[in-house]
């Protein structure tokens, strides 16, 4: 019998983070955490959980990046940040933080899921391979090559931007 | 004196995970709100499902997302229902088909089944393509006139009829999409529910062995009147049944009432309320193709098959044809 209670105080801080910095949302983020643990619920109902702080990266990271793409699709890029970047005293740094995330986010919608899970999961929640892997049900190796394609595409979509950008 | 070593350039990738790593949150909600629903969820599932768990939308979506192509049946129904204390009779129209829908892009296939028509002279049969991606409609049809159309005794009405229909034979006309209905969502059924999964009012229910889901919803209008074009948004109902050992739709129907439609038979009467019922039953996914068919991408071709005579309706007298979108 799992005490969900004890699931949730111990890893709703976690998921909470994610789902919020990849939404970037706070009603889209209060939905999503909802959801996450929803999820969670009925996947530990079919298969018991060994790994529960990965499994429930690995899945608010794929529920928030789905919503993200749902979003992205249904209504383009959501800019209302409830949040100042953090770190950054100055405004001109702040709005560029806040410009860059926002970017990463647009891109991150446009990647093949799997691809944006690991990217997400190594890069920002800094799960080791083999974790990630094991949640992924596939290699190590192949979360290398998916990590490695991420970023690939990631990096080619954020300077086709700059480049766009500067030829304004 | 040498000088000072650049420092790399972080790559903008890094930068970004750093300040995902480093964006404040706002306090979560509370658990109790959390494992309130869980015990929800835990109790519909029980007592509504038997124990099985529940579909939610994004299942059904996932399990759609699978296939390519969709074969259905379509009933839309208009009716008019006249104000208090207008006697009127509007009629009830209902337009059957059968659809074949591209999961991937906006591309409809439906199917005129063979029929006589035109008071008994001529059977028809034949097919339209939608490409919205394109927007473009490939209508294809066939009349072939029947032993009626060559008694010797013709009403004036009948030698109307077979003069307005030829001589019958294969053709097929191609023509571009109205600019009203070229403006309109370019969706395709997978676009539709995943609308209804970002839908927060989805109230499911158990009905029978299916699952069934009622999404409250706007559709937007709009209204060409000798006053112009107006746009409004309408209330709308899609119900979806879903079974839950597929996780694929098996029925959907969607209602919009319009309470203040401006469709009336006098212009002088209070306005009418207009009921259109879209009822999609029958469900095949990745159906066989029709014979003859080779690919999806031949399914919603915009090139008539061998023997039919092409009108290309798109090409302004004397000029060449006008260029669909790429």
């Amino acid at each position: 019998m799992i005490d969900w209670p004890a699931v949730v105080a111990e890893h709703g801080p976690r998921v909470w983070r994610t789902v919020y910095r990849v939404l970037g949302h706070h009603a889209d983020a209060l939905d999503c955490y909802q959801d996450v643990f929803l999820d969670a619920h009925r996947a530990a109902g079919r298969s018991p959980v060994s790994d529960w702080a990965a499994f429930l990266a690995a899945l608010a990271s794929r529920r928030a990046i789905d919503r993200l793409r749902g979003r992205t699709r249904l209504r383009g890029r959501v800019t209302n940040l409830d949040h100042d970047p953090a770190g950054a005293a100055d405004p001109a740094e702040a709005a560029a933080v806040a410009e860059l995330t926002a970017r990463v986010r647009d891109r991150l919608a446009e990647l093949p899921e799997r691809q944006a899970e690991v990217f997400w999961l190594s890069c920002v929640e800094g799960l080791p391979h083999d974790r990630i892997a094991a949640h992924l049900k596939t290699s190590p190796g192949a979360v290398r090559v998916l990590l490695h394609r991420a970023r690939a595409a990631l990096g080619r979509s954020l300077n086709e931007d700059t480049a766009t950008r500067s030829r304004r | 004196m040498s000088r000072p070593p650049v420092p790399p350039e972080p790559d903008p990738l890094d930068a970004a995970a750093a300040a995902f790593r480093a964006m404040p949150v706002p306090e979560r909600p509370a658990d109790a709100v959390v494992l309130a629903r869980l015990t929800r969820e835990s109790l519909s599932g029980v007592l509504l499902f038997g124990g099985s768990p529940p579909v939610a939308l994004a299942d059904v979506v996932k399990a759609a997302e699978r296939h390519k192509l969709v074969k259905y049946k379509m009933t839309m129904t208009t009716e008019t229902i006249p104000p208090a204390g207008i006697t009127a009779d509007p009629p009830v129209t209902t337009f059957e088909m059968v659809l074949y829908a591209d999961l991937r892009a906006p591309r409809f296939r439906h199917v005129v089944p063979e029929e006589v028509r035109g008071n008994g002279l001529f059977r028809s049969s034949g097919y339209t393509v939608t490409d919205l991606t394109r927007d473009r409609m490939l209508t294809v049809f066939a009349t072939e006139l029947t032993d009626k159309a060559a008694a010797p005794d013709l009403s004036e009405r009948d030698k109307a009829v077979l003069k307005s229909v030829g001589p019958g034979g294969k053709g097929a006309r191609l023509t571009a999409i109205p600019p009203r209905q070229a403006a309109q969502p370019k969706q395709t059924l997978l676009d539709q529910l995943r609308q209804l999964q970002d839908h927060k009012e989805a109230k499911r229910e158990p009905d029978g062995k299916l699952v069934k889901y009622t999404v409250p919803g706007k559709t937007t209008t709009e209204f060409h009147t000798a006053d112009g074009v107006t746009t409004r948004e309408l209330d709308t109902t899609t119900v979806l049944w879903v079974d839950p050992a597929t996780r694929l739709p098996v029925r959907m129907t969607t209602e919009v009432v319009d309470p203040d439609s401006p469709r009336r038979p006098n212009p002088a009467d209070p306005k009418f309320t207009t009921l259109t019922r879209t009822d999609s039953t029958d469900f095949e996914w990745d159906p066989k193709l029709p014979t003859g068919v080779k690919s999806v991408d031949d399914l919603f071709g915009l090139t008539p098959p061998a023997g039919y005579k092409l009108d290309d309706q798109t090409k302004k007298p004397g000029e060449e044809a006008a260029p669909a979108k790429p």
